[in-house]
This record gives C-alpha cells, sequence and structure tokens, in this order.
C-alpha cells in the first residue's frame, strides 16, 4: 500500500506497539501533526508546554514502564529543546526515540528558517541518529532506530526526518518487530564467579540500574537470598530490591549509608550487577572494595575495567546471568556478616530535627505510610533525591524515576507526565526542590490538561540547597548565588495553573494534607516549606572513602 | 611505533561517520595522530586507519570498546605490527635553487622518489612509505628547507591471505 512519509512514521509506531507518544507540534511536523489527527484513535499524543518536558515525559514513561519512550518535536528550536531530555536518557540507558521535523531536503544546509544540524548537535549523546534524505527508507530507520534503542544497552535514538519525506509517498509493508538478541553469557565465566561466590566469608552486592532495565530483581532477589549476600543499591538501582528485606543494606555511594560503606570497604567479594562503578559511588576508584575480589555483569562490554579494574568480567543480561548464578551457587548463609553490616548501619544517624516545623525526614515517614508498595515516586536532583533515595522505601523496581547519572535539574515535573500517563492505575508523586521545580514549572499546565492525578511536592527551602551545602563545607560558606531571595507562592502558583495548591510548614500538619492531596484524585501542588539548614547526610566527600563520612554539618 | 598502535576499521560508507570516529576520540579524551579513510572495493563501505598514541594497555582496550559501540562500524582491530603492511604518501615542497638542481633530482632518484613540479626554485616530490622511512628521506634532504609538506596519514593492511572482513552488507539500510 502506498502512503505518505506520515503515515508511514504512524504505521511503524503502531507496529512497534507504541500507543503514546509525547511532543509539540511546529512547521517541519505539520504533515506528522496531521497524520496523528488521523491515528488519533490508535496513538495518543501527550501535548507538553515545551519540548523538554516532552523529552522528560516520554523518559518518565520508558523508566517506569520498560517499554520504549517517544517524542515528538519541530526543526530548529523545538529541536535542540530536545537536547537535555536525550542526553539524561542517553546517561542512564532509556530507551527513547526521538523523532525530529526539519526543513526540507532542498533547504537543508541553506541556514533555512528553523533548521539546525540535530544529528550532529545529537551525534555523542544519542546511542545513534539518522537523518531520513528519502522516503523509501524511512519504514527501515525507524524500525532501526527502535530495535537499537531497546538492544543490548538500551539508550535514546533520534530520526530527523525533513518535511518533504514527510510528505511523499512510498510503498509500505507492515513487518513485526524482530526479537531482541539475547546475549547468552558464556559458560565457563559462569562457573568461576560460582567458585569466587561460594569460596566468600563476607561477599556483597552491588546492584545498578541495570537490573531494572534487564527486569533482573527476581533473579537478582533469588541470588541474593540463595547465597545469602547482601544488597547495596546505587542512585539507579534502587527498587530493583526490596528495601525492608533483611540483606539489604541501602543505597552506596556519595550519599549511601554507613553500612553500605563499611561493607564495601570490608567484604571480601563483591559482585557488581549492571552498574558502573560512577564516580559518585566509587569516590576514590583506586581504593573502592580494595580487600575484595570483584565480579562485574554488564551487557556492555566498554563498562569493563573503565573506571574500576574487575577480577573477572561476565558480559550478559542482568536477568540471564543471575538466574544462572542463582540455580549453580550454593546455599550459603553468612548470618555473622549480615549482622555486622546491619550493626554499622545502626552505628551513624542522621536525624536532623526542627522543632515543630516540617522537616523532609517527617514528610517521609508519613509518605512511606502512605504510599502503596507499586505507587511511582520521580524526583527532580539536588538534596531532595537525596533524600528520597535515603529515606523512601522502595519495594518494587521501576518505581523510582530519577535522573542520574546526567543530574539534570528540571526533570521530574516532565518524567512525572510520563510515570502517570504510562500508568493511569497508579499513584505518582514528585518530589522536587524549589531550585529544580523553577525550572520547568511549565509543565504544571499539562497536568492541568491532562487532568493528571500527580501530587507535587515542593521541598521549599528557599536555596539551591545542594550548591549550597558544598559551599558549606568546601567554600568557607561564601553563599556565592545560591539564596535567590525569589517570592514565589506556590499555593498561589498551582492555583494560576489550575492546579490545587496546598502547604505544609508545621509537622502536625504533613498527614492530614497529603491524604486530603491524595483524596483530590487530581494534580496538587505541596509547598512543603522546610530550614534551609537541613543538609543531604550522611555524605562522603567527593574522591573519599568510609571513614571520611559526614554525619552533621552547620 | 612503540606507543602507537594502528587501528583499522571497515565502517558504513555513511556521511558523519567519520564525524562519529573523531567526535568520540574528542570527548573521551584519547589521542590520536594520524586517520583516514578511504573507499574500498564495496562502495558501501569505508575503510578508516587510525593511528592511535597510548602506552596504556587499558586505555586501548577502552577505546576499542568504545568505538565497537558505534552503529556504523562493522569490525575494528589492532593490526598485529610484525603482521601488517603500513604506507602513507607524503608530498614535499622543497626549496631548490637551479644550481643544486642536479644534486637535488639524484638524490630523488635514489630514494624512489617522483619529481611531480620543477619551479623556478622550488620542487615537489611525492614518496611514500612507512612513516618512519618517510622521516628518514626527510633527514637526508636537511640541506633543502622545505616550503610546504603534507602527508595523507597511514594506510594499512594485514599482510595474509584471508581478508580483514567478509563485507557482509545484509544489514544495510540507508
Amino acid at each position: 500500500m502506498k502512503l505518505n512519509g506520515s503515515d508511514i512514521i504512524c504505521e511503524v509506531l503502531l507496529e512497534q506497539g507504541v500507543d503514546t507518544v509525547f511532543g509539540y507540534p511546529g512547521g517541519a511536523v505539520l504533515n506528522i501533526y496531521d497524520a496523528l489527527y488521523k491515528y488519533s484513535d490508535r496513538i495518543t499524543h501527550i501535548l507538553t508546554a515545551h519540548e523538554q518536558g516532552a523529552s522528560h515525559a516520554a523518559d518518565g514513561y520508558a523508566r517506569s514502564t520498560g517499554k520504549t519512550g517517544v517524542v515528538i518535536a519541530t526543526s530548529g528550536p523545538g529541536a535542540t529543546n530536545l537536547v537535555t531530555g536525550i542526553a539524561t536518557a542517553m546517561m542512564d540507558s532509556i530507551p527513547m526515540v526521538a523523532i525530529t521535523g526539519n526543513v526540507g531536503t532542498p533547504a537543508l544546509g541553506k541556514d533555512s528558517f528553523q533548521e539546525v544540524d540535530i544529528t550532529g548537535i545529537t551525534m555523542p549523546i544519542t546511542k545513534h541518529n539518522f537523518i531520513v534524505r528519502d522516503v523509501e527508507v524511512l519504514a527501515p530507520i525507524l524500525r532501526k532506530a527502535f530495535r537499537i534503542a531497546r538492544s543490548g544497552r538500551p539508550g535514546p535514538v533520534l530520526v530527523d526526518v525533513p518535511k518533504d519525506v514527510t510528505a511523499k509517498f512510498a510503498e509500505f509493508v507492515s513487518e513485526q518487530p524482530k526479537d531482541k538478541v539475547a546475549y547468552e553469557a558464556d559458560d565457563s565465566s559462569i562457573a568461576k564467579a560460582v567458585r569466587l561466590i561460594n569460596n566468600a566469608k563476607c561477599p556483597m552486592i552491588y546492584a545498578g540500574g541495570g537490573v531494572i532495565s534487564a527486569n533482573a530483581s527476581q533473579q537478582l532477589l533469588a541470588l541474593a537470598e540463595k547465597a545469602d549476600m547482601p544488597v547495596s543499591c546505587s542512585l539507579m538501582g534502587l527498587g530493583g530490591f526490596p528495601s525492608d528485606h533483611r540483606l539489604y543494606c541501602g543505597l552506596i555511594g556519595m550519599h549511601g549509608g554507613y553500612g553500605s560503606a563499611m561493607a564495601t570497604d570490608n567484604c571480601d567479594l563483591m559482585l557488581v550487577v549492571g552498574a558502573r562503578f560512577s564516580d559518585r559511588v566509587a569516590g576514590d576508584a583506586k581504593a573502592f572494595a580494595k580487600n575484595a575480589k570483584i565480579i562485574q555483569i554488564d551487557i556492555d562490554a566498554a563498562e569493563f575495567d573503565k573506571n574500576v579494574l574487575v577480577d573477572l568480567t561476565i558480559r550478559g543480561g542482568a536477568d540471564d546471568v543471575l538466574a544462572k548464578l542463582a540455580k549453580e551457587v550454593d546455599k550459603a548463609d553468612h548470618a555473622e556478616w549480615v549482622e555486622q553490616i546491619a550493626k554499622w548501619s545502626d552505628e551513624i544517624h542522621c536525624t536532623q530535627d526542627d522543632g515543630d516545623n516540617a522537616t523532609p525526614e517527617a514528610i517521609f515517614a508519613q509518605l512511606n505510610q502512605l504510599m502503596r508498595p507499586e505507587d511511582i515516586v520521580c524526583t527532580d536532583v539536588g538534596q531532595h533525591q537525596m533524600w528520597t533515595a535515603q529515606m523512601y522505601h522502595f519495594q518494587q523496581p521501576r518505581t523510582f524515576v530519577s535522573s542520574g547519572g546526567l543530574g539534570t535539574m528540571g526533570y521530574g515535573l516532565g518524567a512525572s507526565i510520563g510515570s502517570q500517563v504510562g500508568n493511569p492505575d497508579k499513584r505518582v508523586v514528585l518530589i522536587t526542590g524549589d531550585g529544580s521545580f523553577h525550572m520547568n514549572l511549565n509543565e504544571l499546565t499539562t497536568l492541568a490538561s491532562y487532568d493528571l492525578p500527580i501530587v507535587v511536592l515542593v521541598m521549599n527551602n528557599r536555596v539551591l540547597g545542594m550548591v549550597r551545602q558544598w559551599q558549606k563545607l568546601f567554600y568557607d560558606r561564601r553563599f556565592s548565588h545560591t539564596d535567590p531571595c525569589r517570592k514565589t507562592d506556590f499555593v498561589k502558583l498551582a492555583e494560576a495553573f489550575g492546579v490545587t495548591g496546598m502547604r505544609i510548614t508545621k509537622r502536625d500538619e504533613i498527614e492530614e494534607t497529603l491524604k486530603a492531596a491524595f483524596a483530590k484524585n487530581g494534580p496538587v501542588v505541596i509547598d512543603c516549606q522546610i530550614s534551609k539548614d537541613i543538609n543531604a547526610l550522611p555524605m562522603i566527600p567527593p574522591g573519599a572513602g568510609a571513614d571520611k563520612i559526614i554525619t552533621e554539618m552547620n | 611505533m612503540s606507543n602507537k598502535k594502528v587501528l583499522s576499521a571497515l565502517v558504513r560508507n555513511h556521511p558523519g561517520v567519520l564525524q562519529r570516529v573523531s567526535g568520540l576520540f574528542y570527548r573521551r579524551g584519547y589521542n590520536i595522530e594520524t586517520i583516514s579513510a578511504c573507499a574500498t572495493e564495496n562502495p558501501k563501505f569505508t575503510r578508516m586507519t587510525m593511528v592511535v598514541v597510548t602506552n596504556d594497555e587499558l586505555e586501548m582496550s577502552q577505546i576499542i570498546r568504545q568505538l565497537s559501540k558505534i552503529q556504523d562500524i562493522r569490525r575494528i582491530a589492532i593490526l598485529d605490527e610484525r603482521k601488517a603492511i603500513y604506507s602513507e604518501l607524503m608530498m614535499v615542497k622543497f626549496k631548490c635553487q637551479p644550481k643544486h638542481r642536479t644534486e637535488f633530482l639524484n638524490l630523488t632518484f635514489r630514494n624512489h622518489m617522483n619529481v611531480v613540479y620543477i619551479g623556478d626554485s622550488t620542487a615537489i616530490v611525492t614518496v611514500s612509505g612507512s612513516p618512519e622511512d618517510l622521516d628518514a628521506i626527510l633527514e637526508k634532504f636537511a640541506a633543502y628547507p622545505i616550503v610546504e609538506q603534507t602527508r595523507t596519514g597511514l594506510s594499512a593492511m594485514e599482510a595474509s591471505d584471508r581478508p580483514f572482513v567478509e563485507m557482509d552488507d545484509a544489514e544495510f539500510i540507508n
């Protein structure tokens, strides 16, 4: 059947199982939007306030559902507005396909109106990208884009489609998507790993985002329980292991617990799964797990020996490798070691009280009561993100949606839109800070338009808290530009957008306000006023080890 | 070539593929001495030869692994120094006064060089060989000031009967 390029795009989306896309129309994508009008019974398009919001929404949709997120933007500024969202997805290995319009092929390279070389711009921040100059190859390129985005270590792929290509006709024959290529781990490295695990006295697991992206939480739990190995999660791994489990020792890294840090220093075997020893985890790469043999499981061979040299590498999907290990290892009992880690965890408490006033700790205590295990928590970037990682009780994978690698302030609101759209039956809460929220709060209008029942908790300390915390620690309290003296009234702001606004200032208001917000079943912003002197603690300074852990400040 | 490694890669002949490769070297801070790209016997593929400067085996394996992730790269390998043939083309414009011309031409003849242009006071010669050969030749011409010089960068091939890679274009689109 002969179809024009825009219909071909919609047909390939359907073929790939896409029923939801995020985006913003414009001149170069008028034909695509005309097709979306025609396909609106099968493809839901969510219109955001800004293309950046759409890119984060597609990312949040992907993280929370496990499907590939799709975002559409016009040429020029539409395309460049996607850049931060694409880079965020790249750093956290999130499958995403970005479709951008461009000026017609005859106008390319002539500095035409709203023309930009988006494939050149996004080359370092995509897994791959394409410009489609011929409608005949549009369908195969789009299929390949989805295949690349999903396969191996996932990531974003951009497809740039000039306007004339969206109008020209080509023969279209539907194709079923090809199955994922499975990476079979080789038996000899599995056998070696099994021997190392069986011989270990004080083993531990450091689990990262690869556990989530490979849907390997069940396999991780099975291995940890059988071999009695304690588990620490990186920020990206949160939710990959139930936080109330006796083997869970918490977040690992700069803002991780003392238990995780001491376990890392003292273990004799560390099994690393789908994690990359980022500088936020292995602050001192040379001393990281210095007493341990390290086994690293990853689907991306380029992660081996990149930051930390390891003793054994296993290339494969976390699901497959962990299942094999769980089957082969001996049942073990490391009760003493597990108890020792629990003792270390108990040695350090960083409670930061503020009298009758609301504190992050008190808010999270309530939130942990009110949220169901399958509910989703999104964050922005900063102190509130670390509080969430430290204090929220994650139980299930894909319930934590946060920008890890790139640390994108302004990510959260868009991501929460994608999470809610992809999971209409789950409760979605966005934890943000006043700094991050100010960056992209325009998307409140999207919450109102689609009546998305997202509850936004703004941890409002009126300063740029995380930077200010570093200024306290490392810049002799010279608070350069971290106290912006903003006068924003978040309750009135919410109301102006057609969203319910609420406020929490005192500790005893937390429970009733949260309950009232959830009962609304519509978009709510809660201005949570907290002290600017509550810090994200504990903290291990950059480049240091567990012995330098900071437990109090001010 | 002790601290240098020669990488040979077969890549899809797309516009932008050179940018993908050179961009990766740039943003990861790898040191590259020369990079050359050219057509092959199959128009769908380009052969790239890169000379990478590093003493660090780990960095070298990182470079290979990172390059392998570029979708357009079909195959990449470090050429075995003992089994590979290296060559590059050098073109030099020397200052050469007419009174020294005979002596100059004799020297070019003894070094198997092609004289492609003779001007009033200059001459352009071309010569190909390994980078070391070319450096050695330049030393012999120390008496003749260089006006301009250009080199193509290294081209290399494994000295064996089998091809570096079978060019299979089943996966080929665009």
